[in-house]
């Protein structure tokens, strides 16, 4: 069963539509885009079209391509026998004039006695389905007259020229800076002098602290500068220059963190698995009851699936728990200590900052269990954008396809996502980047979501302008 | 004919009009997932979830049923994690396992989930005593 858009067409294999109302999503990537003319073939596996774009002369051409049903009735409408003809008309002109010296076209006239006969032939066999759904006419102004003038296409029924692909960032040029580098960042783009002194001299011992800890965790995968950067670049960036308060969310302090999240790091604190089976006992008596056939396949299927989770849900706790206990903390509180006032409170920095490292160390572990590959450099930053969205946000709304593994990927795909949070993210990554950047100082971005959201940079930082350089922090 | 099929399943799939989630909408959707994703088999499903533009039978197998997707599939086990508190809750149905289930779905999305668990969140919420 078909579970379809119920205000499209209803797109019958066969027949010819224009792609009108957005653009469609092949399984390869492609983009098909309004203006465009498809033939669908047939229905492929229930769940998408098969079809083929058509030439100027409405012939198929190109691979078979597929696309969800739902997202083609979505996009398509009806073609008029009046617009295949002019288009054949129109078409047939200009690729004339392009071509004619080369590849010589039939006249005009007789290909579209041969669609009209086509067409008229369908017509009276029945096999067109017309949807009851009036197909937009071109007003008379815009109907093209036989002159010369007229043989520009109307630009709408013209295939759309692709964009040209811009180059993505190689994984290995996100070069971060070192933390001293990074320390004069924070002294050039400074809030207070008072702010700026906590940071040197309380935050940095314990930023450098925690990513000793997470270094050694990762087994010196993930250099321990690289961490001390990104999470100086993160804290800056949450607590706007040091500051920490409460944001208009109600998130709080240096690391701004919601309700939720402290919720989310008293849940791995009090994590104490109780189970005495292993997990793969537990997936090997599944499988006998099965073969004794005392569970379904499906059954089968479903209690699998759910040790499968439990057993990740489990490591990444574990994991999570002995990176807590691994990153010294001089008063290391108790889960039913971390409650608002706790996380407002810059004195506890130590803990907050643990807490923002369990955030991070939380999302690469989840994007490694979904084998997404990325180098650890790039994980790092992705995952300063999921401390912003959430893991499962960005990974539906940046990430999507698991080859958008550049900033610029993440941040075209945020662009397109519609989310909500999507503009507040694309800010704050760029924030980041900007601030782990080596042999960059360009400014951070102002907490309103219409700053930053563009990559290019402006307005660099320079040692002559230090200390006075705010950029759009002030 | 489709549309009106489509038409009577409307009350669970159809985003133009959402009718309200149910446990018995949810176990009556189960069962054609499950056919559903049969139908399709695991190398297409694998190409759906590189897609933004994705078939609605794939929302509904992520948020609810997300053991359905294969091996490969973007996003799986990430779609599996929140299953276990959710099949807690839905045996239990309770004001506990309905916190825990809502808790987790939140920290995944950072208190923003898609539309359709956001739905679910307020209409699978236990009656209070």
């Amino acid at each position: 069963m078909q579970i379809s858009n119920l205000f499209g067409v209803e797109v019958t294999p066969d027949h010819s539509y224009r792609v009108s109302n957005g653009s469609i999503e092949t399984t390869t990537g492609d983009i098909i885009r309004p203006g465009e003319f498809i033939k669908v073939t047939r229905v492929h596996q229930g769940w998408a079209f098969a079809f083929q774009r058509l030439d100027n002369y409405l012939r198929p051409t190109g691979p078979m391509l597929f696309a969800s049903r739902n997202w083609v009735e979505a996009a398509v409408t009806d073609m008029s026998i009046e617009e295949i003809i002019r288009m054949v008309q129109g078409a047939g002109d200009v690729v004339q004039e392009i071509v004619a010296p080369r590849v010589p076209c039939p006249p005009r006239d007789d290909i579209a006695q041969i669609i009209l006969e086509s067409v008229a032939g369908d017509l009276n066999t029945g096999a067109v389905t017309r949807s009851p759904r009036p197909v937009a006419r071109p007003t008379p102004a815009a109907t093209p007259t036989p002159t010369e003038e007229s043989f520009a296409p109307i630009s709408s029924i013209r295939p759309v020229p692709r964009p040209e692909r811009r180059p993505t960032r190689e994984l290995s040029s996100f070069l971060y800076k070192s933390p001293a580098d990074a320390d004069s960042y924070f002294a050039c783009y400074k809030n207070s002098n008072d702010l700026h002194l906590d940071y040197e001299t309380r935050y940095r011992t314990s930023i450098r602290r925690m990513a000793q800890a997470y270094g050694q965790q990762t087994g010196g995968e993930i250099p321990q500068d690289d961490v001390t950067t990104l999470m100086s670049c993160l804290i800056f960036r949450e607590s706007a220059q040091w500051r920490g308060g409460t944001s208009s969310t109600g998130a709080l302090g240096l690391g701004q963190f919601t309700q939720t999240a402290r919720e989310q790091v008293r849940d791995i604190l009090t994590y104490n698995p109780s189970r005495t089976r292993s997990f793969d006992d537990r997936v090997a008596e599944q499988r006998s009851e099965r073969e004794a056939g005392r569970l379904s396949s499906a059954e089968l299927r479903r209690n699998l699936g759910m040790i499968e989770a439990e057993r990740d849900n489990h490591d990444r706790k574990v994991a999570l728990k002995e990176l807590w206990n691994s990153i010294p903390m001089t008063n290391r509180p108790s889960a039913s200590q971390i409650n608002s006032s706790f996380v407002a409170d810059n004195d506890n920095h130590e803990a907050v900052i643990a807490m923002s490292a369990l955030m991070l160390r939380n999302c690469q572990i989840r994007m490694e269990q979904d084998d997404i590959e990325m180098d650890a450099r790039t994980s790092l930053l992705a995952c300063a954008g999921a401390y912003n969205m959430g893991v499962g946000g960005f990974q539906q709304n940046a990430i999507v396809r698991n080859g958008a593994q550049s900033l610029e990927g993440w941040i075209r795909n945020l662009r397109n996502s519609g989310d909500s949070q999507s503009a507040e993210t694309r800010n704050h990554l760029v924030s980041v980047n900007r601030c782990i950047s080596g042999g960059e100082n360009f400014p951070p971005c102002g907490t309103g979501p219409d700053y930053c959201t563009a990559l290019p940079m402006s307005n660099p930082c320079t040692e002559d302008a230090s200390p006075t350089c705010v950029g759009e922090c002030r | 004919m489709r549309k009106y099929i489509a038409l009577l399943f409307c009350g669970l799939i159809c985003s133009a009009t959402p009718a309200k989630l149910s446990w018995s909408k949810l176990e009556l959707l189960e069962g054609k997932l499950e056919k559903w994703s049969q139908n399709v088999g695991e190398k297409d499903l694998i190409k759906i979830g590189k897609m933004n533009q994705r078939p609605e039978e794939i929302k509904y197998i992520r948020a609810f049923f997300p053991y359905l997707l294969p091996q490969g599939f973007f996003s799986r086990k990430l779609d599996l994690s929140c299953y276990p508190s959710f099949d807690q809750f839905k045996k239990e149905r309770n004001s506990k396992t309905y916190h825990s289930w809502k808790s987790c779905i939140n920290e995944l999305y950072a208190d923003n989930p898609p539309e359709l668990l956001q739905r679910a969140i307020n209409d699978l919420r236990p009656a209070s005593k």
